[in-house]
Order: structure tokens, then C-alpha cells, then sequence
């Protein structure tokens, strides 16, 4: 009955082990009957004594055999059943189990936990301090994993450490950062180290240490939320759940967005630069000044008015730049503002000034006059002269489709292929490689386009540089022979100035033909439909470059749109989406990594980077499609950083995340409610020690292990008697 | 270098015998490497028919001065007997399965062990001219030569028992019962065989000889394996003479099955005494020089048992 009540109390750490070792109990059976199977064959004349002398042992004999198979049995089940951890409660049989945990700290580094306090302490110093002292109350056989909450996640000692002192080193070796939170990662890391861990399931135990960013726990992102929250459910139902909560401290002004009004920047041209400034305290802010400057340069000052608690400010300052090149714009408040986080009071900006902006227009059936076939159309929409010598920032080049072999496509930035019938392998292999280093390449649609060819080659069953499959060529129906724009879901930038006008000429203009095209879902982007929802206009980023498919003609050939108004607008954000600004991609986050493409010769230059703190650094030369990139990163400090490329620089910008700014906690109704009841929410940290063992399993390994050493200096010591006895 | 009675001595050693296939040749050497150890002629024996005096010399045996003549004529004289047969032997050997059981610490199987003695025993009594015959046996008697002492006749008794044994069992009550109506004059039997049968049976085979008076000596032979039962792992030992299978592992049998050979060898040898029969046991890696001591050691007694009982005649 005992034995009963202790199977049913006991559990294991590895049950498939457990499970094994009821069947590893069967070996010394097995044995014994392969035993029996393989014996020597002897003739023998004195049978008589020989059958005498068993008919007096076989009784005794069976009996010894019986009994040292048992404890051989036994010896061997009870050994895999230590392997596999047997554990039960701590309060059963207390003298004879071990209590061991696995305990994992989870401390939060991300940029909000640089807000500092009154006496000038920061959030995370108080965590790394509250974690030391956590450290110092567990015992001796616990096992500790760190992992830290600045994204991504990251273990810093993934397999539970007993060594107090390699924990306090690794402790000690974590830096706060000007990351954002990844708590749902950290958790997901915890559960999975958790799960791995070789101490009983009662005895894992889980200490969130952080500022609870609120919109991570149910009153921000919906994503990060849900995220978090699943992965915080999981775990409590595996682990004991400590959370403390790190600070109080309220936002300040943060300057949350830094960008120019357009994204082509030509020399001299006069370009608006926006900054947005938001107040995330709960007091109204106090006047500043806004000041941008170009390298060190002040370019333009602004007065910020008092600004409301959780209200943004946008201010407009003009800039213009009188050679080409790369510039960094820097916005700064001042006087220096005395909030809680201070690296939110600066923003950087990367801008790319051209004198020209090249596009190759490549027309499948060019006409004797421009307006005759597609490229033309466009060529005018994207770069209108009212003068043949007047000056455009876009240079459209028209060739057409047998030219396009000899031209170099790196000295474009987009090439558009308007009714092309086919292309090479090797020529859809260039445009894939251009892309990939950073171009733009547009594809209009028209009769002359071999289906096959764009399909086989260009789309290459989502390997190749089409977003999608190209299907039948469709129309109207047959009581309306035309189609037109869907007037909805029109939230892509190339779209979204539409939005709001329903009259518009692009919702008027009609499509007669279009080719249908099956999306790829992995990667493509429908920009916009046609009514019967079929995608008129689908993008794809591929590398550092996109690809844009339009279903019709540039021209008037399957739809009126060119003849309407909206036409040039939208195919010059079609094209500067397509073929973005270097400076665009030159501005990251801090945690991401900065790329700049480089030709074949620039490849040989000596590459370095100056860092946003001043270190200088080699910059990697990494492959980028069929060409290669210099690349630096992930970049750890916000600042401007310059590649050096030769002689050549070029400037990023490297930003914090403005969701870090936001300093209001969550609430510990809103933590409970996501981990539930049972999660333990501290917001001292002098209350943060090791649970009790109370409900706590006990380990039975080494018990079982001295009893399986017993009962093997038992088996040697019987088999030797009943040895001697015969 | 070996003198020569230590170049012969070895040949009482059953692995140098072993290496000699001809069961002649086989005899004459335990013969000669039995007698090279001893000092004096086994050809010189003493017979009880009286043949001739001469004088006594120092040295001579006291008991055979002629005091008769030593009154007459008040000098010592020494009687000297003319050679005689005056023994019947009877060689009767084990031919049963059982008996061919050789283990792998024997240079000889126990029939080939058996044979050596009898044929070495043979070849010294004709050389005393005492008669010798022969019997193989396993459930019956499967073979008989009658006891002759004619210097030919051994060569007769070593081509009948060479390479004899069969698959029979044996069945010692039915051979002694056969052995008791064959011989019809006194006989001194020597029973060569490793006894594998009921014991009691055994003993009242023997009795019915006795009661026949007729004269036994029993030689139970053993292999070494039989004493010592050295097998360790597991063993499927199969019976000869169709005695059955057994599936075993030795180790654990051994000290019964010792015991049960001590209690068996006790008993025969118990019963042996009180039917006045020596019992004498053999190990078939033991020199076979014990056999020929035993024979002559018989036949020594019995002499000087029939010589005291002449001496007695004429005294009175």
C-alpha cells in the first residue's frame, strides 16, 4: 500500500526516461533467457548422480535464482529511474529527497530602464541591484539562467549556472542599452530554458525585473500585448511568477519623428524638414527651442510653445543644400531638458542631396512620337519639361527592349519595363541583382508580354523577381466592358493621398485590359485593386531594393488613366516608392545594422566607420545579392555614424525607438489580469527573495542511486553465498 | 640423462600412453615401465610343486630351508619349486556406452584406460603363467575367451577387446548371474568398468559371485571429470545410455553432485568389504602402475594363502 501511495506521488523530470526504465527492468530477464538459450552441449556418462544431485538443489537453486533476478531487476530499475529524476512533494518523506530549483532572472536593459530617479539612480541599476541580492538568497544547489529583455531577448546564461560567482560576473557584464523591449521573447527564452531544465517541475521558478512598459501588457501594441501575454501564460503554468516592477518615473519631451517632406532631394532645391515633438509627461511641458543642425552646423532654430500632456507638436523647418552628397540633420531641444530620460531629447536624420536622379525606360513598342507607346507617357509624367532644356531632378532614358542589353543598369536608380515581350534568364538575373544592391525596377504590363516568359524566368516559383504570377489577360464584364480603381483599403503610401478623394481622377479612369496576377503572400504588397478586387498595382521588397508589378499599360492602350489628371502623381510616388532615397535607408534604429551597397571597385577601398561615440571601426564587407555591401552593425548608440569608403563618406542615422520614451508602467491589475492570480508582483525590491519551499518537489536521484549501490553490494554478497553453499 | 627404469616409468603416465595407438605395444610398455621401477625379476616366482634342492647361500629366504634334509644331513639345503599356473583370471570389461566418456582433461577415454589395464594385466599373468580369459560386457556379455595359459593366448584376448565399446547400456545383476554360470571353476575375477548402474544391483551381482565362491576384485574407473565436475556456464549435459537431458548451470550443482559420487563410491566400497571384495577406484589420469600393483598384490596374497595352506599339509 506504501509502495502504492509513493508511485502515485512520484513524477519524473525525464518520464520518457522513466518509461525506459520499466523496460530496462526486463534486461536481466532477457538476459537470463538469451542465458538459456546459449549453452555448451556435453555429453555426460555420470547422468545418474548429475539428475540426483538436481532433484535435491532444483528447489533451492530456483529459489536463490528467483531471488537474484529480483534484485537485479530491481537494482536496474530503480538505476533508469534515477536517470530519468524521480521527484514528489517536498513535504513527503521530507529526509530523503533533495529540493533543488532552476531559477530564471529575467532583467530588463532596454532603453526605458535608463530613466533615472530623483537621486540620480537608473531603473536598471536598482534591477541589477535587486537581482544581486535575489542571487545572494538562493541556495547553494539551485541552478540560476540569465537573460536579459533589450531586443532581441538574449540568455546571457542559458543552462542554470551553480557557480554563484560566474553568475554575478555575467551579472555584472550586462549593460543597459537603447533597445526596445522584448518581453514576450524573454519569456518564450525563459519557458524554453525552463522546459530544458533537470530539476522537477514544482521547482522552476521565473523573476521578471522591469519597468513594465504598459504598452507590452495589455494598454499599448495589440501585437506586443498579445504577445507577451501568451507567452507570460505559458510560463505561469509552468514556473513560480515573480514580477517586480522597477521605477515610477514619468516621460518628458521626446522628439518622436524626424523626416523631410520629400524623399527626393535635388541640389539647391528648397526641402522642408519635420520634426515631431511630444510631450509624454502628465505635466504641461515648459516653452524650449528647437534647434536643427547639419554636421555640427545650425541650420534653423524654432520657439516650441508649452505642450500639453500626451500632445505632439509638429514643426516644419525649411533646408536646402548646395552640393550633392550625404548630409546628417540633427534635432535637439533646448535648453536641455531635465526629464527622466535624456536620449530622447536629440534625433538624427540622413539625408541624400542628388543632382540628378537617372531612370532607364525600357518600351516593348516604342512609337515615332513620345506619347505613341508607354515609356513616353511616363517619361513625361515623371520628368515634365515645358522646355526641352529645362531642368528635372528624374532623367528618364528610353531605349528600347534589344538596347536594354547593353546598357549598365548600376547607373540608374529604377528601370521601368513597359510592355516588354520577354527577357533573357540573364537579363532577368541582372534586374533581380540591381535590385537586390538597392534599385528600383517597375513593370507594366501590355499585349505584347509573353505570360510564359514572365512566369518561368521573371517569377521562378517565388525565387525570382516578380511578387506574383501573371494569369489570363481580363476586362470588364460583358455588361460593362471596363473596370475601374477600387476605392478602398488605400493605406500604402503610394495610395494614400487618394484616400480622402473619392472623385478623383484615378477612381474615374476605366481599365479595359489588365493581366491578372496571383500574389505571392510571403512577400508581396497589394498596393491597389481593380473593383472586382483583382490587385492592380502589387510591390515586393528584394533586398536592399523593391519591384513594382502595374496589371495595365503606362498608356492609353488598356485604360484612360494616363489622360487623367492623378496620373503623374501617382506614378511619381510609384516611382520614388520603387526607387527610394539612399538617405531613406540610411537612417535605422539602434539594434539594427547599417548597409550601404558597394559597386565592384568600391569593394577594394579600405572601409571604415566612425562610430555615434567617435570609435573608428572596420567596416565588413558582406555579399548583397550578386554584389556586395559594406555593413556595420547592429549599431548600439543612437548618433550619426560615417562610412568611409575610400574617399568617399557616407551618413547614417541612428535613432532610438520613440516607443521607449513612454515611461508609464503597467498596472499591477493589468499584469495580474495577463499572468493571472497567482503571479507574485512585487514593487519593492527589498521584497524580491526565493519563494519557499513550501509545494516545492523533492529530488530522489541520489537517494536511489545509494539504494541501487545498496542493493548491488547486496546481489555480490548473496551470489557469493549461495556460491559457497554449493 | 634418463637411466632407463625412468625411460619406461613414463609410459605409465595415460597422456604418454595415449600417444601409443597399438594396445599391445601399449601393455608391454606399462609392463616394462612398471617392473623398471621395481628391483627384482617378475619372471623369478615361487610355485608350490617341488622341483630340486641346492645349497643355501646368505641371503636366501630361512622359511625355505629344507630342515628335513639339514637332520639328515646336518647340512642347509633350499627347496626349489617347479613353475606352475596356478591362477584363473578373469578379465571382465566394461563395453557400455559410458564407458567411452572422455573429458578434455583426459588423455584417455575410460574403455581405452580400461583395456590398458587389462591388457597389461594379461600380458604380466601369462608371463607367470597363470590363465587369463576375457569378457567384454554391456547389457550381456558381448564377448567371452576362456581363461588359457598359453603365451599365444594373449595376443587373442588383445585383439578382442580393441575398440569394442557400443551404444548399449550397461546391466551389472543380468552379467554377474551370466559370469556365475560360465565359470564353473574358481576364478579370480577382475571387474574393469565405471559401475554406472543401480548400485544395488551391483552389490548382489557380486554377492551371487561370491556365494559361487568365486574371487572379485572390483576396479571402478573415473574420468576426471567425473570427480571433479569443473564445468561453470550454463550446460546442457546430455546423458549417455539414454539417460536424459539436463539444462543446467554446474556451478550451482557441483557440491551435490560430488556428494552423491562420494555416497555412491562409499557404498560400493562398504558392500565390496563385506563381501571380502577389494574395491579399488581409478582415475583415468592417474599412472596405470596402481592396476598391476593391485593385481599382484592379489595374487600374492592368494598364493601365500594356498602356500601356508600346502605348508600346513605337509607339516601335519
Amino acid at each position: 500500500m506504501v509502495t502504492g501511495t509513493l508511485a502515485a506521488l512520484l513524477e519524473f523530470i525525464h518520464p520518457h526516461l522513466a518509461i525506459g526504465a520499466l523496460a530496462a527492468g526486463l534486461i536481466p530477464v532477457i538476459i537470463h533467457l538469451i542465458n538459456r538459450r546459449r549453452y555448451r552441449r556435453m555429453p555426460w556418462a555420470a547422468m545418474s548422480f548429475l539428475l540426483a544431485a538436481s532433484r535435491r538443489s532444483i528447489r533451492r537453486m530456483r529459489m536463490e535464482q528467483w531471488w537474484l533476478l529480483l534484485i537485479r531487476v530491481a537494482a536496474i530499475i530503480l538505476f533508469c529511474a534515477a536517470v530519468a529524476r524521480p521527484y514528489m512533494a517536498a513535504s513527503s518523506l521530507p529526509f530523503l529527497g533533495t529540493v533543488r530549483s532552476h531559477h530564471a532572472i529575467l532583467l530588463d536593459n532596454s532603453r526605458s530602464m535608463n530613466a533615472v530617479n530623483t537621486e540620480g539612480v537608473s531603473r536598471f541599476e536598482r534591477a541589477r541591484k535587486a537581482a544581486e541580492m535575489l542571487i545572494a538568497s538562493f541556495p547553494e544547489t539551485d541552478a540560476i539562467s540569465l537573460i536579459t529583455l533589450a531586443h532581441p531577448a538574449e540568455a546571457v546564461i542559458e543552462y542554470g549556472s551553480y557557480d554563484r560567482r560566474f553568475v554575478r560576473e555575467r551579472l555584472a557584464s550586462v549593460r543597459p542599452t537603447q533597445r526596445i523591449t522584448d518581453t514576450a521573447g524573454a519569456l518564450t527564452e525563459a519557458r524554453r530554458i525552463l522546459k530544458d531544465s533537470d530539476v522537477a517541475e514544482g521547482n522552476r521558478a521565473v523573476y521578471l525585473v522591469s519597468d513594465l512598459p504598459s504598452r507590452e501588457w495589455g494598454t499599448g501594441s495589440e501585437a506586443a500585448a498579445s504577445a507577451t501575454i501568451r507567452a507570460g501564460r505559458q510560463l505561469t503554468g509552468e514556473a513560480d511568477f515573480t514580477v517586480l516592477r522597477i521605477g515610477d518615473e514619468e516621460g518628458g519631451l521626446a522628439l518622436t519623428s524626424l523626416m523631410c517632406e520629400s524623399s527626393l532631394i535635388g541640389v539647391n532645391a528648397p526641402v522642408r524638414v519635420l520634426v515631431e515633438t511630444t510631450n509624454l509627461s502628465k505635466t504641461r511641458a515648459r516653452e524650449c527651442e528647437l534647434r536643427l543642425q547639419k554636421e555640427g552646423q545650425i541650420l534653423r532654430a524654432a520657439k516650441l510653445p508649452p505642450i500639453a500632456p500626451g500632445e505632439s507638436v509638429l514643426t516644419s523647418l525649411p533646408a536646402t543644400f548646395a552640393s550633392p552628397g550625404t548630409y546628417t540633420l540633427t534635432a535637439r531641444l533646448l535648453p536641455r531638458v531635465a526629464d527622466a530620460l535624456e536620449d530622447d531629447n536629440e534625433r538624427y536624420l540622413s539625408v541624400e542631396v542628388r543632382d540628378t536622379a537617372p531612370v532607364l525606360l525600357v518600351d516593348g513598342r516604342p512609337g515615332s512620337v513620345p506619347l505613341d507607346g508607354q515609356a513616353g507617357y511616363l517619361s513625361t509624367a515623371l520628368a515634365p519639361r515645358v522646355n526641352p532644356t529645362d531642368n528635372t531632378l528624374i532623367e528618364p532614358k528610353l531605349i528600347t527592349e534589344l538596347e536594354l542589353e547593353s546598357e549598365a543598369l548600376t547607373d540608374y536608380d529604377a528601370v521601368v519595363l513597359c510592355n516588354v515581350q520577354r527577357l533573357s534568364p540573364e537579363q532577368w538575373r541582372h534586374l533581380q541583382s540591381f535590385v537586390f544592391a538597392g534599385g528600383g525596377v517597375i513593370l507594366f504590363m501590355g499585349d505584347l508580354v509573353n505570360v510564359d516568359n514572365y512566369n518561368r524566368l521573371g517569377y521562378a516559383e517565388g525565387a525570382g523577381l516578380l511578387p506574383g504570377q501573371l494569369g489570363e489577360r481580363r476586362g470588364g464584364s460583358e455588361g460593362e466592358p471596363f473596370t475601374t480603381f477600387k476605392n478602398d483599403e488605400l493605406r500604402h503610401p503610394v495610395v494614400s493621398e487618394f484616400a480622402d478623394l473619392p472623385d478623383s481622377g484615378l477612381f474615374l479612369a476605366r481599365v479595359n485590359n489588365y493581366l491578372s496576377i496571383n500574389a505571392d503572400p510571403r512577400r508581396a504588397e497589394v498596393v491597389l485593386r481593380y473593383a472586382n478586387n483583382d490587385p492592380a498595382i502589387v510591390v515586393s521588397d528584394m533586398g536592399l531594393g523593391r519591384v513594382a508589378v502595374v496589371t495595365t499599360t503606362a498608356n492609353t492602350d488598356w485604360t484612360n488613366l494616363p489622360a487623367k489628371g492623378d496620373y503623374v502623381s501617382l506614378m511619381r510616388k510609384l516611382e520614388a516608392y520603387v526607387c527610394p532615397p539612399y538617405g531613406e535607408r540610411r537612417n535605422v534604429l539602434v539594434g539594427e545594422a547599417a548597409v550601404e551597397p558597394l559597386s565592384p571597385a568600391q569593394a577594394s577601398l579600405s572601409l571604415r566607420v566612425t562610430t555615434a561615440d567617435g570609435r573608428i571601426a572596420d567596416g565588413k564587407l558582406v555579399p548583397q545579392g550578386e554584389s556586395l555591401a559594406m555593413r556595420y552593425g547592429p549599431i548600439e548608440q543612437a548618433g550619426a555614424l560615417t562610412f568611409a569608403i575610400g574617399s568617399d563618406l557616407v551618413r547614417f542615422a541612428a535613432n532610438v525607438d520613440p516607443i521607449e520614451s513612454e515611461l508609464t508602467p503597467a498596472a499591477e491589475s493589468a499584469v495580474r489580469a495577463a499572468l493571472g492570480e497567482g503571479v507574485r508582483f512585487l514593487t519593492e525590491e527589498s521584497d524580491l527573495t526565493a519563494p519557499t519551499t513550501t509545494g516545492k518537489s523533492s529530488e530522489w536521484a541520489t537517494t536511489m542511486l545509494y539504494m541501487v549501490l545498496c542493493l548491488l553490494l547486496y546481489e555480490s554478497l548473496t551470489a557469493m553465498r549461495f556460491s559457497a553453499e554449493r | 640423462m634418463l637411466d632407463a627404469a625412468t625411460d619406461y616409468r613414463k609410459y605409465l603416465d595415460p597422456k604418454a600412453l595415449a600417444k601409443i595407438g597399438n594396445l599391445e605395444l601399449r601393455a608391454r610398455m606399462i609392463v616394462e615401465g612398471f617392473f623398471s621401477g621395481m628391483h627384482h625379476s617378475p619372471h623369478r616366482g615361487l610355485s608350490i610343486e617341488f622341483a630340486d634342492h641346492r645349497s643355501y647361500v646368505q641371503g636366501d629366504d630361512l622359511r625355505h630351508i629344507d630342515w628335513k634334509l639339514y637332520g639328515k644331513t646336518d647340512k642347509y639345503y633350499i627347496k626349489e619349486y617347479e613353475q606352475e599356473t596356478n591362477l584363473n583370471l578373469m578379465l571382465v570389461v566394461d563395453a557400455s556406452e559410458s564407458m567411452g566418456f572422455q573429458s578434455v582433461q583426459s588423455a584417455l577415454s575410460k574403455f581405452e584406460y580400461a583395456i590398458s589395464i587389462a591388457a597389461a594385466i594379461s600380458y604380466l599373468a601369462l608371463q607367470q603363467h597363470d590363465s587369463v580369459g576375457l569378457a567384454l560386457f554391456d547389457e550381456r556379455i558381448s564377448h567371452f575367451v576362456r581363461p588359457s595359459n598359453h603365451p599365444h593366448h594373449w595376443k587373442a584376448i588383445v585383439q578382442e577387446m580393441d575398440g569394442k565399446v557400443g551404444p548399449a547400456k550397461t546391466s551389472m545383476e543380468r552379467l554377474f548371474a551370466e559370469l556365475a554360470e560360465r565359470l564353473t571353476y574358481r576364478t579370480l575375477i577382475f571387474i574393469i568398468s565405471d559401475l554406472f548402474d543401480d548400485e544395488n544391483d551391483i552389490l548382489r551381482g557380486l554377492k551371487l559371485l561370491r556365494h559361487k565362491r568365486q574371487e572379485s576384485v572390483v576396479f571402478n574407473l573415473w574420468d576426471v571429470a567425473e570427480l571433479t565436475f569443473p564445468f561453470r556456464g550454463p550446460t546442457k549435459f546430455a546423458g549417455l545410455e539414454e539417460t536424459g537431458n539436463l539444462l543446467t548451470e554446474p556451478g550451482s550443482l557441483r557440491r551435490r553432485y560430488l556428494e552423491e559420487v562420494e555416497r555412491f563410491q562409499t557404498a560400493m566400497r562398504t558392500g565390496c568389504g563385506k563381501l571380502h571384495i577389494d574395491y579399488v577406484t581409478f582415475n583415468t589420469s592417474s599412472p596405470l602402475d596402481v592396476a598391476l600393483s593391485a593385481y599382484l598384490a592379489t595374487r600374492s596374497s592368494r598364493i601365500r594363502h594356498r602356500f601356508s595352506r600346502v605348508m600346513s599339509k605337509e607339516t601335519v
